[in-house]
């Protein structure tokens, strides 16, 4: 059975791409694993003549030469995408990042099988952290959300 | 001198590759390499996984990650480093270097020229290192069609400029391998000479901080510098004077296979200016040259694969006292 031990609502602008988000949640009891719901939205810049402005600039600043890119070439790549990392720290010490594309994933933290990319580890209780790492916010906000649960023993088992 | 074939930049589906750690040793094993990295980004979760699947089939496995800061992605190998990516900011990346180093890892700064943000998150490589010194590798090439692509030629431009001012980097290529594309766009290799008879993650991160590499598009080279003192590798210090030049090379049956890829020609090269260049006839050559400036020596081959001309070998360098 799962318990809901905290939700996360953020949202950030593209001012702070480049910047990590943290906040941090109690873990009271001794739970068998945790579930971290993690979305954010939206995954696009879809507006095509920024995203052709954003391209344009990165060519410049590369000292590439424009001529080597023609519109119909970048216009392939729209729409470009916003990435957030997650990082998730026991009261202890780092478990793992997830650097992937999907905008909405589910993480578990488990002394026997994590979801890949983080360690297997006892859920300690105390002070967890959870960390979204803005690698890319191209559009002007994104609107992110997590749940944290702790799946409980059921009376059954 | 035994030249191994590696591939030091790897994804699992521990960060935003396809592969699960078992399905990435033996893919590796389908591509004849000896030995691979594992270099998820910001996570060495798995690397255990793989170190145990390298072992059922016969490969080595050297645990590692890579850095994907927001300034630039940075391949970290030996599995020695206990740095938090997130603390790694732009003014203190020369600290998290050598803090890699110091702990025994070998540090490789990872495709420097592909397009930054918004093509490809973060990875251009921004940094301003002041202590290139701390830095063993540099991936001249990277991805797909290395042999051909402005990338590439801007990289090699900057490891030149970076060799000239007295750092000892090797060359790397880095696949920078997320899923399996057995039928994509041509690859590269990079090359390691192994002086031991066992090949190891130690014995292979030895090598490359000494500078003994080569990256080829299949091309498999075993050649000697020498003179009357001795036999040389990329790598070593050499002395001003007169040596031979003998190469061997052919281009490897498993890559000729896949991709047609022919040897042009060799050129020679001392602080980034041809000095000499010939066309390849045969299997072999023997050239004497006469090295006279300090500075470094360093050899490439051309040609063309799938009919694109391009550079088909870029070796490290010899250190000229």
């Amino acid at each position: 059975m799962l318990e809901k031990i905290e939700e996360f609502n953020w949202v950030v602008t593209k001012e702070q791409s480049k910047k990590h988000v943290v906040d941090t949640f109690e873990v009271k009891k001794a739970y068998k694993k945790l579930i971290f719901s993690c979305s954010y939205s939206p995954k696009y810049l879809e507006d095509q003549q920024e995203c052709l402005k954003l391209m344009r600039e990165a060519i410049e600043k590369a000292g590439l030469e424009q001529t080597d890119f023609s519109d119909i070439d970048l216009i392939e790549r729209v729409p470009l995408a916003n990435h957030i990392s997650w990082s998730i720290d026991s009261p202890k010490e780092w478990i793992g990042t997830k650097h992937k594309h999907n905008p909405n994933q589910i993480l578990t933290i488990s002394p026997e099988k994590s979801t890949f990319g983080f360690f297997n580890t006892p859920i300690y209780e105390g002070q967890w952290r959870i960390t979204a790492s803005l690698n890319a916010i191209l559009t002007d906000e994104v609107e992110i959300h997590v749940l944290v649960e702790g799946e409980i023993e059921d009376e059954m088992d | 001198m035994k030249w191994i074939r590696v591939e030091l930049h790897n994804h699992t589906i521990a960060s935003d590759g396809d592969m699960l750690p078992h399905e990435l040793v033996e893919n590796a094993k389908v591509r004849k390499y000896k030995a691979i990295a594992v270099t998820d980004h910001n996570t060495t979760a798995q690397c255990q996984e793989v170190i145990d699947s390298g072992k059922e089939e016969g490969i080595v496995v050297i645990p590692g990650i890579e850095w994907t800061t927001f300034w630039g992605h940075i391949v970290v190998l030996g599995g020695h480093s206990d740095i938090d990516w997130r603390t790694i900011t732009l003014s203190n990346i020369d600290e998290k270097i050598a803090r890699a180093k110091e702990l025994g890892d070998i540090v490789i700064v990872a495709h420097p020229k592909r397009l930054g943000t918004p093509f490809c998150s973060e990875c251009r490589f921004l940094y301003d290192l002041k202590h290139w010194e701390n830095v063993a590798g540099y991936e001249v090439w990277s991805h797909y069609s290395p042999f051909s692509k402005k990338e590439s030629e801007i990289a090699k431009e900057e490891w030149g400029e970076l060799l000239l001012k007295g750092n000892k980097i090797a060359a790397v290529y880095g696949y920078d391998w997320h899923t399996p594309d057995e039928d994509g766009p041509e690859y590269a290799y990079t090359y390691v000479g192994i002086e031991e008879d066992t090949i190891s993650v130690d014995n292979i991160l030895n090598a490359i901080r000494k500078g003994r590499t080569y990256i080829s598009m299949g091309v498999e080279v075993n050649g000697s510098l020498k003179n009357r003192s001795g036999v040389y590798s990329p790598g070593d210090e050499i002395k001003r004077g007169k040596y031979n030049i003998n190469l061997e090379a052919k281009v490897a049956n498993d890559y000729a296979k896949k991709y047609d890829c022919e040897i042009k020609g060799v050129r020679m090269l001392i602080n980034e200016k041809v000095i000499y260049a010939k066309r390849w006839h045969g299997d072999s050559v023997s050239i004497p040259i006469t090295l006279l400036d300090k500075g470094i020596f360093r050899i490439e081959m051309y040609g063309t694969v799938e009919g694109k001309d391009g550079d088909v070998l870029v070796c490290s360098p010899y250190y000229i006292k």
